[in-house]
């Protein structure tokens, strides 16, 4: 009698293992409809060219043949990465950020998800709530707390049973200042005139005006701190599998971002290389974390 | 003085336009003239007549096209290698020169832009000058992303302040001619969006709230 193994081949076994079925949590849809939550970082502002660059966003990005053709680059987002691992067969990809938008925006931004069936959205808000015009205008925790849990109401109110929330960090406003700094010191832009030469007010006076002292930029950080410890704790509170999946990450703050991450357009927003730096880093330490085909 | 409703927010738009216009151009001028003026901190001597070509003001695409040197293109440019496939493929040309491959993509891009600018301008018209700035800044965006300032001290800082220039430079031309930067025409050429954009209110940038 001829006895009969199962064998697994490499190419099975490898198959085996990236098959999405297997890693996704039972009851978790798959993320192939995207929508993005956010501000100015997610549109991808003055990360390329001046203005919006949604090409080079680190959620929404997509590179196709005029990015190709015209040599701009690739940030592999979270949306090409989706549709390396998961197909491009009912692919969405659906961008709700708004320039300027604080953490009150985003009801506003997620009842646009209401009827898409969405499958899988990001939420990146707050770092104009830590950036205001001055210390005094930053909002309370409470504040912050109470515009967050109305936009997650929203949000989860409007995605099916099974989708994946992700809550990512405000970056730390903080080591933008200092990397400021070092673009000028490298002779690349001054950035402290450029912020003080903004046309129509200063971008982040609580962080970045020149009449705050090193313990008023500490304080602020401290505040971006809490606010990062209020999305922590609140997505954890709203994370309930099978129905929902919520998760939070805080390395888009703890990650040391360098000189060449941010745009030498303003020195206030992420360059290309920042937000490719922040697909990556986010997307690794995230829902999906362990798909690593379109890296 | 007019009290008619419609009068009023026909100005407060036009007005609202004309600021915005206004702030595109005034903080292209003023970063480009700190990045420019920033060059000269950066050891350019021996790069500099290429890094001129591609910060001048309304230049064509003249950056250095040849290997030799650290600066220039170290390789066959992708979009030669893509049209050369694509010619070989479609047209049978084996080998196409260099000037048959900058026509298939000026006949290529031009046609697009065409599009492009018809659907954004509807019944307004670009004057065949301004058409082919258009498309020179697009060529100039193209060459900018191939130049590579090879592994000498300060490289990567040379070749990111080149590239800012001349997308700055380009940025501002689409804006005058079109009223929309050069981001968003590129996102338009083809005609089929990657993203769905779904934001409902459009508030000003960041710095302008």
């Amino acid at each position: 009698m001829v006895r009969r193994t199962l064998v697994c081949t490499p190419s099975l076994c490898l198959l085996m293992m990236v098959s999405p079925a297997l890693a996704l949590q039972p009851g978790q849809l798959s993320p192939k409809k995207l929508y993005s939550n956010g501000d100015s970082i997610t549109r991808g502002f003055d990360s390329d060219l001046p203005g919006d660059n949604l090409n080079v966003s680190w959620v929404n990005g997509y590179y196709g043949f005029w990015e190709w053709l015209f040599g701009l680059p690739n940030v592999k987002s979270h949306n090409q990465r989706i549709s390396a691992n998961f197909g491009s067969s009912g692919r969405k990809n659906y961008i709700a950020a708004v320039n300027g938008a604080r953490m009150d925006d985003l009801a506003s931004q997620a009842s646009g998800a209401a009827g898409l069936g969405i499958t899988y959205s990001t939420v990146l808000l707050g770092g104009n709530d830590v950036c205001r015009d001055s210390i005094a205008d930053l909002p309370t925790d409470a504040e912050f707390e109470a515009n967050l849990r109305a936009g997650l109401n929203t949000l989860v109110g409007n995605l099916p049973s099974g989708a994946t929330v992700y809550v990512v960090a405000i970056p730390d406003v903080k080591r933008l200042y200092d990397i400021g700094k070092d673009k000028t010191a490298l002779g690349i832009v001054d950035c402290e005139v450029l912020w003080a030469l903004t046309v129509l007010g200063f971008p982040c006076g609580s962080m970045l005006s020149p009449f705050n002292s090193e313990a008023d930029r500490l304080y602020v950080r401290s505040r971006n701190i809490g606010y990062n410890n209020i999305l922590a704790r609140v997505a954890a509170e709203y994370n309930a599998p099978p129905t929902r999946f919520v998760s939070y990450t805080n390395v888009s703050f703890t990650y040391p971002f360098a000189e060449s991450d941010i745009s030498n357009i303003d020195c206030f927003h992420p360059s290309w290389r920042g937000q490719k730096a922040l697909s990556r880093e986010t997307w690794n330490a995230g829902p999906f974390g362990a798909y690593q085909g379109g890296s | 003085m007019s009290k008619n409703p419609s009068v009023i927010l026909l100005g407060i738009a036009v007005a609202g336009l004309a600021a915005t216009a206004m702030y595109w151009r005034t903080r292209a001028l003023r970063l480009e003239e700190m990045v420019t003026s920033g060059q000269g901190q950066v050891a350019l001597a021996p790069k500099r007549q290429a890094a001129a070509s591609a910060q001048a003001p309304e230049a064509v695409s003249n950056l250095p096209k040849g290997p030799p040197g650290r600066v220039g293109h170290e390789k066959k440019p992708r979009w030669k290698r893509a049209l050369g496939e694509k010619l070989r493929r479609e047209e049978g040309i084996e080998r196409a020169s260099d000037e048959e491959l900058e026509r298939a993509w000026e006949v290529l891009v031009s046609r697009a832009l065409d599009e492009e600018i018809a659907r954004r301008m509807r019944e307004r018209r670009v004057s065949d000058a301004d058409r082919r700035r258009l498309l020179e800044q697009l060529r100039r965006i193209r060459d900018v992303n191939e130049v590579a300032f090879g592994d000498g001290e300060n490289a990567d800082v040379r070749s990111r302040m080149v590239r800012t220039v001349a997308l700055l430079q380009a940025d501002r031309i689409f804006r005058d001619v079109l009223g929309v930067g050069a981001s968003e025409v590129i996102a338009g050429l083809g005609g089929k969006a990657q993203v769905q954009d779904v934001s409902t209110q459009r508030v000003p940038p960041d710095d302008l709230r």
